[in-house]
C-alpha cells in the first residue's frame, strides 16, 4: 500500500515539477494509463462516488453544489460514524482579520488546549494541531524543546511554548501546494479543501512550524465525542490520505465565538480577536506588549504572536 | 408679519446657542468622569460582564451557619480540623503574625455574605476583584484590559470575564503545579 502510494506520489511530483497544471487536466490525461492507482486506497475502498470524483474546487462551487455536497457529507457521517452532524460554510466577515496572542508567562504546560482541540476538531486522538514544547528558560531554539514532558508542571527553569498553525500572511505551504488545495482567506485563515487535497504532503514539508498533519490512517474518533458542529473547511471528519491543520476554529470564530483552545486554557494565556479593530484585546496587546513571532527570519509573517507579561 | 418672522428667527438662534452650551457642559462633565483614578467603584462600567462567583462557592450562603449578629473571633488561629473551614490553612497575604490581618480584613463581620473593602464598603462575593485590586492595582488594570485573566463567550460579543477567584484561591492565591493532560501519541490505542 505504501509503495503504491509513494510510487503514485513520485510520479505525480515529477510531473508537477515540470509545470503547474490543473489537477483536473492532469487526472484526465493519466486516468486511462494509471487507472485506479491514482486514487488513495481509502478513497477506492469507500468507492468514491461519481459525484465526489468530479466535485469541483471549493472556490468554484455554486450554492447548489455546496448544498448537495454538504448533504452528502452529512449522510456519509451518519452512515460511518452514526452521528448526526451539520456541515457549515461560514465565510470571512468584512473588516475582520484574525490574530492570536499567547502570553508565555502564564502558560504552564497543562495541555488542556491540546485536548480541547482534538475534541473540537474531530482529530484522530493520536495527535493534535497544538504541540506544547517544554523549553529551557532563556533559550528560544524550537529544536531543543520537547513535547514529551511529564508532570507536574510548570517545572523550575522551564517555560512552555504551544505551537500551532501560524496562519502566515505569506504562507509557504500555500505556495508549495501543486493543486491549490490550500489557500489563504480574507480574514487571514489558511484553509484546506480536503476533497481537493491529493495528499502529496508538499505543504507539510514546506511548513517551518510543523503545523500540518498527514492522516496516514482513517481518523479514529470516539463516537460519543464527535463534534457535530462541523465546518466544510475546518473540522469536518477528514478522510485518510489528506493533510490537515489548525484553522483558528473558523466554524466558531467566523460566528463571533472564540477558538476552543482559548476557552479551555485555565491560565488565561491565550488571546484572540480582530486586529483591524483597534479596541480589540489583541490590537491592544500588539500595541502595548513586546510581541514576537516564531522564525521571523523566514518572512512567513505569522498571525500568531507571543509575548511575556 | 415680518415681526413674527423675526421673532421666530431669534428664537431658533437662541435655541441653537443653548444647545451648543449645554453640549459643552455635558462634555466637560463626561471628561471629568473619565479622569477619575483607577480604583473600581461599583458604578464604574467594566468592559465585560463578570462571571458570578456566588453559584460556585459551595459554602455560600454563609448565613446558613453564621447569623448576622455574629462578629469575628479575631484571635488568629488555625481553623479547627473538624470544623467547616479546615481547608483554609494559609491566609493571604501571608501575614500570619500580623495581628491586624485576619479574616475580617476581607470578610465583613456581622455580614458574612459580604466582603469588605478598606473603605469599609461592603461588597458582594461577585465583586471580589475590587477587593484584590486594592493591593494589586497593576494586575487589576491588566485584568480589565484582558491581558491578565480570561474572557470567554466570544471575541465579538457575548464576552464574559472570569473574576480573580475563578483562577486564584483567595486564601492561597499562588498557582500550584498541576498534572498535565498526557501527550497524545501514536502508540496509544484509542
Ligand atoms: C456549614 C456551616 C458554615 C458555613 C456554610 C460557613 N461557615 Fe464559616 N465557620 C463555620 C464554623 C463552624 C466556624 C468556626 C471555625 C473555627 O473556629 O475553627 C466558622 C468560622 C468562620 C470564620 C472565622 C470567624 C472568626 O471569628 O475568626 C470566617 C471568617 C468564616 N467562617 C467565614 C465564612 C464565610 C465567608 C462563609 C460563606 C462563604 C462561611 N463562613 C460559611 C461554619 C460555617
Ligand atoms: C485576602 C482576603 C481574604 C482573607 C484574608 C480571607 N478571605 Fe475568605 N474569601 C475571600 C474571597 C475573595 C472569597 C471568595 C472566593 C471565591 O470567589 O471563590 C473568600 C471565600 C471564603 C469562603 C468560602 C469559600 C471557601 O473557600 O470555602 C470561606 C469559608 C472563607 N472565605 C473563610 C475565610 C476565613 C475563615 C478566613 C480567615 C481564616 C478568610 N476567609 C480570610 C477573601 C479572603
Ligand atoms: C491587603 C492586600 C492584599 C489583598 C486584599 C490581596 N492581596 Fe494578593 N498579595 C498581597 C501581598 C502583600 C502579596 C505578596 C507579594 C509578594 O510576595 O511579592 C500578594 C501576593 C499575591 C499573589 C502572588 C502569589 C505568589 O507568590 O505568586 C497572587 C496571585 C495574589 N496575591 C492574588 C490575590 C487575589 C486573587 C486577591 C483577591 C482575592 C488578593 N491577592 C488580595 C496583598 C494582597
Ligand atoms: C484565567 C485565570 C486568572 C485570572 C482570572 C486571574 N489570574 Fe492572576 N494569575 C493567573 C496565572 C496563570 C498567573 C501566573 C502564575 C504564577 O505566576 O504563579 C497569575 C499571577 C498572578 C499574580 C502574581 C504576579 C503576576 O502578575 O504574575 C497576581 C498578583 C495575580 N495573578 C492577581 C490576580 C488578580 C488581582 C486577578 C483579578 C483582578 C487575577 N489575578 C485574575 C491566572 C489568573
Amino acid at each position: 500500500m505504501t509503495t503504491d502510494r509513494s510510487k503514485r506520489n513520485k510520479l505525480f511530483l515529477e510531473k508537477k515539477l515540470e509545470e503547474k497544471i490543473e489537477r483536473r487536466t492532469f487526472l484526465k490525461g493519466l486516468a486511462t494509463g494509471l487507472g485506479l492507482a491514482l486514487f488513495s486506497p481509502e478513497k477506492t475502498a469507500n468507492a468514491l462516488s461519481f459525484d465526489e470524483f468530479w466535485q469541483k474546487h471549493y472556490k468554484e462551487l455554486t450554492p447548489e453544489d455546496k448544498k448537495r455536497i454538504f448533504e452528502r457529507i452529512e449522510k456519509q457521517t451518519l452512515e460511518r460514524h452514526h452521528t448526526e452532524v451539520k456541515i457549515s460554510d461560514h465565510r470571512p466577515m468584512d473588516g475582520v482579520e484574525f490574530v492570536y496572542c499567547l502570553n508565555l508567562s502564564k502558560c504552564n504546560g497543562n495541555r488542556k488546549c491540546v485536548e480541547a482541540c482534538q475534541k473540537e476538531n474531530n482529530t484522530d486522538r493520536s495527535f493534535s494541531y497544538i504541540k506544547v514544547l517544554e523549553m529551557e528558560n532563556g533559550g528560544f531554539n524550537l529544536e531543543k524543546g520537547t513535547t514529551h514532558y511529564l508532570g507536574p508542571v510548570p517545572k523550575e527553569g522551564k517555560f512552555y511554548l504551544p505551537v500551532q498553525c501560524n496562519q502566515c500572511d505569506n504562507p509557504p505551504c500555500v505556495k508549495a501546494c501543486p493543486v491549490a488545495a490550500t489557500w489563504k482567506e480574507k480574514d487571514g485563515i489558511v484553509v484546506i479543501d480536503y476533497d481537493w487535497c491529493i495528499g502529496c504532503r508538499y505543504c507539510q514539508a514546506a511548513c517551518p512550524y510543523e503545523a500540518r498533519h498527514f492522516n496516514f490512517r482513517t481518523p479514529e474518533i470516539p463516537e460519543n465525542e464527535i463534534n457535530p458542529d462541523q465546518g466544510y473547511l475546518s473540522n469536518r471528519i477528514r478522510p485518510r490520505g489528506v493533510v490537515e491543520k489548525c484553522t483558528f476554529c473558523l466554524h466558531r470564530t467566523r460566528v463571533g465565538k472564540l477558538p476552543a483552545c482559548l476557552e479551555a486554557c485555565p491560565t488565561g494565556a491565550r488571546k484572540f480577536g480582530n486586529i483591524l479593530d483597534p479596541e480589540s484585546d489583541v490590537a491592544k496587546i500588539i500595541k502595548n506588549e513586546r510581541v514576537f513571532v516564531l522564525k521571523e527570519e523566514l518572512n512567513t509573517l505569522p498571525r500568531f504572536y507571543y509575548f511575556f507579561s | 408679519m415680518i415681526l413674527i418672522m423675526q421673532m421666530i428667527k431669534i428664537c431658533t438662534m437662541l435655541m441653537i446657542v443653548l444647545i451648543i452650551i449645554s453640549c459643552l457642559f455635558f462634555n466637560t462633565f463626561l471628561h471629568a468622569q473619565e479622569d477619575t483614578p483607577a480604583t473600581v467603584s461599583s458604578q464604574e462600567e467594566l468592559p465585560n460582564e463578570i462571571i458570578k462567583r456566588t453559584p460556585k462557592i459551595e459554602m455560600y450562603r454563609c448565613d446558613e451557619c453564621h447569623d448576622s449578629e455574629e462578629s469575628f473571633n479575631s484571635k488568629i488561629r488555625p481553623m479547627a480540623k473538624d470544623k467547616d473551614h479546615e481547608s483554609i490553612t494559609t491566609f493571604h497575604p501571608e501575614k500570619k503574625d500580623d495581628p491586624n490581618f485576619w479574616c475580617n480584613n476581607c470578610h465583613a463581620s456581622k455580614n458574612y455574605n459580604k466582603l469588605i473593602l478598606q473603605s469599609e464598603e461592603k461588597i458582594s462575593f461577585n465583586e471580589s476583584y475590587r477587593l484584590c485590586g486594592q493591593c494589586h492595582g497593576p494586575t487589576l488594570k491588566d485584568w480589565k484590559n484582558n491581558i491578565h485573566g480570561k474572557v470567554v463567550g466570544g471575541w465579538l460579543n457575548n464576552k464574559k470575564q472570569h473574576s480573580c477567584t475563578s483562577c486564584h484561591n483567595a486564601h492561597d492565591p499562588k498557582m500550584k503545579q498541576v498534572d498535565p493532560i498526557p501527550e497524545p501519541t501514536r502508540s496509544k490505542k484509542s
